[in-house]
């Protein structure tokens, strides 16, 4: 029962050279969003190129030809009482800058340099690519549990798949990136017609379009690139088991299905079922197997939001010193073959959407956040309104949905698993990479 | 359409930034019930989650000494079940609620949030009040709760920077201060914590003269709210524990000297520097604040453009000072690659003496739109005003603090921020920490004059 009837104006509108801009006046935002999403992410890597996207978000705020100094588009706006920064993930990159008004034509400005000038020379991209090299070691290398997702994605994909790498690369891939490939890849992907700009916040409708208009419209148009079809994975993991060992403190289980891509089919349906199982403490895996049966020290169940033909769903959990793998392995499976087969209660149903209403509203509520989720459903399905459909969207989810969600792609049959386990558990050797 | 691959203008001048205007932090309406709970609320209209954090003057130096971490016990398990709502149906009923019921232990104090929708938040609060008087403590949930605390213990074990963090806090504050020792206690402790030992320590820790609740959101009667929900809240009639330890930073080692703890299969180094800070009352706050943003604060500061963007040693490197009642300190973090962290430590010392160079007016002006400037956007919504709030008022300040502390930075010029700073951080007072493959870093430490010393950080 989404009650919030939260309804936020919408003006789409596409510049000549194919840069389509859509605002979400708010007068009461103390500020404005800039938000820009350019349509190329780790998937449209070519072999021996990993990470480039990302070293190539990097290297978007070294600095413009017609001015703009190394490092000086972030510091200006934080200069200004703003903040910036900008992501990269498999689908996209974003770029982004939460201002107060009287700097939103600096952060247009700014923007409007990089689409069409910037600027590398041999010494930042050297610099940059050991800050990335830095960033791999900080949030991965160097952390307990840090390759999972790079197992995961190149175990269900197979490695030369556009999902089989992670965004952050491989290291060997990022030493071998030259200048030549930085300008190649800027020319190929960065142009009007490959983005997107949402403005949010206090501005009106008639101003936003005036300025981007303003710092955008002159840019010259090129023809929207074009991106690789995506196939299907390369490999086919149903019902097979990969092991590794690592130093690490506790077992964990992965179980992986591919899945439909986010905004397709039964997505929502999914995304209501996987919080069904493991969204709160109330959730079942967490009542079953953290509370009830002491098996596991947590759990958690979700899908990578890949948006272009598989994505993949992951229910994990941490197992107990007492317990073992295959245990929770088993307990978690017949806990989403209960869900599946007997559906959820209304009160299960009700309870999610009261949880998914909250969390939406807080998503919301500020324009950085806003502008981005506003540009996530215009960048990936074409419709910014979708996101006034959204919570009675997922509201309109029935227990025969889930049910049939689960059982038509969480089968327990079709299931992938990932045993990351400690080193002082070896499992016999008969074990390790057990197939159906 | 062909590249610009050469120096050219752009297509418009670079827009000037037109002043914002100035901004004040909300003053709440206050109350205080005759039970003692103080009650500081914004109505904050377009608000439609209403945030509420809760505080309990619970410093960890009242725990007794061999049942440490049970204040994060009393905590962890205060949301397992209820006399009325026993067992998962506490949670249930909560997330029911379209509520999301949290906590947090600081040193000196124990947090509880709760964030609702405003059309559920009367059925919310209900049961937040079952959580705060009437938990179940149930003997298999604490029993739970110990095992996953040992399991984080662990996990903290295995992390370098848990490990430099864990570090410093032992080298600077002693293991025989309980602000030395770890917020939530030990395998030790925990396992001699008793179902009875946790419903006392409740009975007589949290407890509504020593509370106060700071709750936001867009509702004409947020007082009116808490009030019936909390107003019966009954105060115990022993005294409240109030006296706390208040921690001596023990003497540091100073700049020249390493605390290096071994951590052979790292392939990257933790590096911290510490020391002791100022507290909020403290006049000398906003030009420490504002030194900090520029020496290690924003992108371009001086620590991150030269470690970062000159050097490229690390993703990122920064300053932060957390103000706290007794424990205030700053620091200084980053994650380098090994072979370059001795050097990367030669080149942060020099950065933190501001008097070689002291800070400019450019500097000084960024930090202030950094600090200031930027205070309508970062109190954007009713979580970030309740934040900044609670900490204020747990801290026994006044409404308008916030904002005599932004006047304060407005009027700070780059001597006073240098003087402070320099005040502060000095090369006598500094605590290092480096966390990493020993092997490695001993001989490429001393080569560059450092004094090296081996910690164990095991609590």
């Amino acid at each position: 029962m989404a009650s919030s009837g939260l309804h936020y104006d919408l003006i789409d509108h596409t510049l000549d050279n194919g840069l389509r801009v859509v605002v979400n006046p708010d007068p009461s935002s103390p500020g404005v969003a800039v938000n820009l999403w350019y349509q190329v992410g780790s998937r449209d890597e070519v072999a021996q190129r990993t990470g480039f996207a990302h070293l190539f978000e990097h290297l978007m705020f070294q600095g413009t030809w017609t001015g703009v100094g190394v490092g000086e588009h972030l510091a200006a706006i934080q200069a200004t009482g703003g903040g910036a920064n900008a992501t990269t993930s498999f689908d996209r990159t974003n770029y982004f800058e939460t201002v107060t008004p009287g700097a939103l034509d600096l952060a247009l400005w700014l923007e409007a340099q990089r689409m069409e000038a910037l600027k590398v020379d041999q010494t930042n991209l050297d610099t940059q690519r050991e800050v990335v090299k830095e960033e791999k070691r900080q949030r991965y290398d160097n952390q307990p549990y840090g390759d999972t997702f790079e197992l995961l994605t190149s175990l269900a994909f197979g490695a030369d798949h556009p999902y089989g790498h992670t965004p952050i690369g491989s290291m060997a891939d990022l030493d071998s990136a030259d200048l030549a490939d930085v300008q190649a890849f800027y020319d190929h992907w960065y142009c009007p017609s490959n983005a997107v700009l949402v403005l949010a916040g206090q501005i009106t409708a008639d101003e936003a379009l005036t300025r981007a208009q303003h710092h955008f419209g002159a840019i010259p148009a090129r023809q929207r690139p074009t991106r690789a079809t995506m196939g299907l994975p390369q490999v086919d993991l149903r019902g097979a088991r990969h092991v590794v060992h690592r130093d690490v403190p506790r077992d964990t289980v992965h179980l992986v299905w591919p899945v439909p891509p986010q905004h397709s089919g039964d997505d929502l349906a999914l995304d209501v079922a996987l919080g069904l199982l493991s969204g709160g403490q109330s959730a079942r895996l967490h009542q079953r197997l953290v509370r009830e049966l002491e098996v596991a020290e947590g759990v958690s169940a979700s899908t990578l939001g890949l948006v272009a033909g598989t994505n993949l769903a992951l229910v994990s959990a941490r197992v107990r010193p007492e317990s073992s793998p295959a245990q929770v392995r088993d307990l978690l499976l017949a806990e989403i073959v209960a869900l599946a087969t007997e559906g959820p209660t209304d009160e299960e149903l009700d309870r999610a959407d009261a949880q998914t209403e909250r969390e939406w509203l807080e998503e919301l509520a500020t324009v950085e956040a806003r502008a981005d989720e506003i540009n996530q459903w215009t960048s990936t399905t074409g419709d910014p309104t979708a996101i006034n459909r959204h919570l009675a969207d997922l509201s309109a989810v029935t227990a025969d949905d889930v049910s049939r969600a689960l059982g038509t792609h969480l089968a327990p049959e079709d299931v992938f698993t990932l045993d990351y386990l400690t080193a002082s558990n070896p499992l016999p050797a008969s074990e390790k990479e057990a197939r159906r | 359409m062909t590249p610009i691959t050469e120096p050219t203008t752009p297509r418009h001048l670079r827009p000037s930034v037109i002043a914002a205007n100035p901004w004040l932090f909300p003053i709440p309406e206050i109350a205080r019930l005759a039970n003692g709970l103080e009650i500081w609320a914004y109505n904050l209209p377009g608000q439609h989650v209403i945030a509420l954090d809760l505080t309990l003057d619970i410093d960890l130096s009242v725990e007794p000494r061999q049942l440490e971490g049970i204040a994060t016990m009393a905590l962890r398990t205060s949301d397992e079940g209820s006399h009325d709502h026993p067992g998962p149906r506490l949670a249930e009923a909560l997330e029911s609620a379209g509520a999301a019921y949290d906590g947090a232990i600081n040193h000196h104090f124990t947090g509880c949030s709760l964030d609702a929708p405003t059309t559920r938040i009367q059925t919310a609060l209900d049961l937040f009040r079952e959580i705060l008087t009437t938990p179940e403590h149930n003997p298999a949930d604490l029993s739970r709760h110990v095992s996953l605390r040992l399991a984080e213990i662990e996990q903290e074990r295995a992390s370098g920077p848990a490990t430099a963090n864990r570090s410093t806090r032992q080298l600077m504050w002693g293991r025989e201060q309980r602000r030395g020792r770890p917020s939530g206690g030990t395998a030790e402790t925990l396992h001699r914590i008793t179902r009875d030992d946790l419903a006392a320590f409740h009975a007589s820790t949290w407890r509504p003269d020593v509370a106060r609740v700071v709750i936001a959101g867009d509702h004409p009667d947020l007082i009116g709210l808490v009030t019936e929900a909390l107003g019966d809240w009954v105060r115990p009639t022993t005294p409240a524990v109030t006296t706390a330890e208040v921690p001596t930073a023990l003497p540091a080692a100073g700049a020249g000297v390493v605390h290096l703890v071994d951590r052979p299969e790292a392939v990257q180094v933790d590096l911290r520097i510490g020391g002791v800070g100022l507290s909020r009352r403290d006049r000398d706050l906003p030009a420490l604040q504002l030194a900090g943003v520029a020496v290690g604060g924003s992108f371009l500061s001086r620590l991150n453009e030269r470690l970062r963007e000159d050097l490229g040693y690390t993703y990122g490197i920064g300053f932060s000072h957390r103000p706290s009642s007794s424990s205030s300190r700053w620091q200084v973090s980053t994650s380098v690659r090994t072979e370059v962290a001795a050097d990367a430590l030669a080149e942060t010392i020099p950065l933190l003496d501001l008097g070689s160079r002291p800070l400019t007016d450019r500097e000084v002006d960024d930090a202030r739109a950094q600090l200031v400037t930027i205070a309508p956007l970062r109190y954007e919504t009713a979580s970030a005003i309740v934040g900044q709030a609670a900490a204020i008022a747990t801290d026994g300040l006044d409404v308008d603090w916030i904002n005599r502390y932004f006047a304060r930075m407005s009027a700070t010029d780059p001597d006073e921020a240098t003087a402070v700073f320099s005040r502060v951080v000095t090369p006598q007072s500094q605590q290092t920490v480096m966390v990493g493959p020993a092997e490695a870093l001993r001989p490429a430490l001393e080569a560059r004059g450092f004094t090296v010393l081996p910690h164990r950080a095991d609590d």
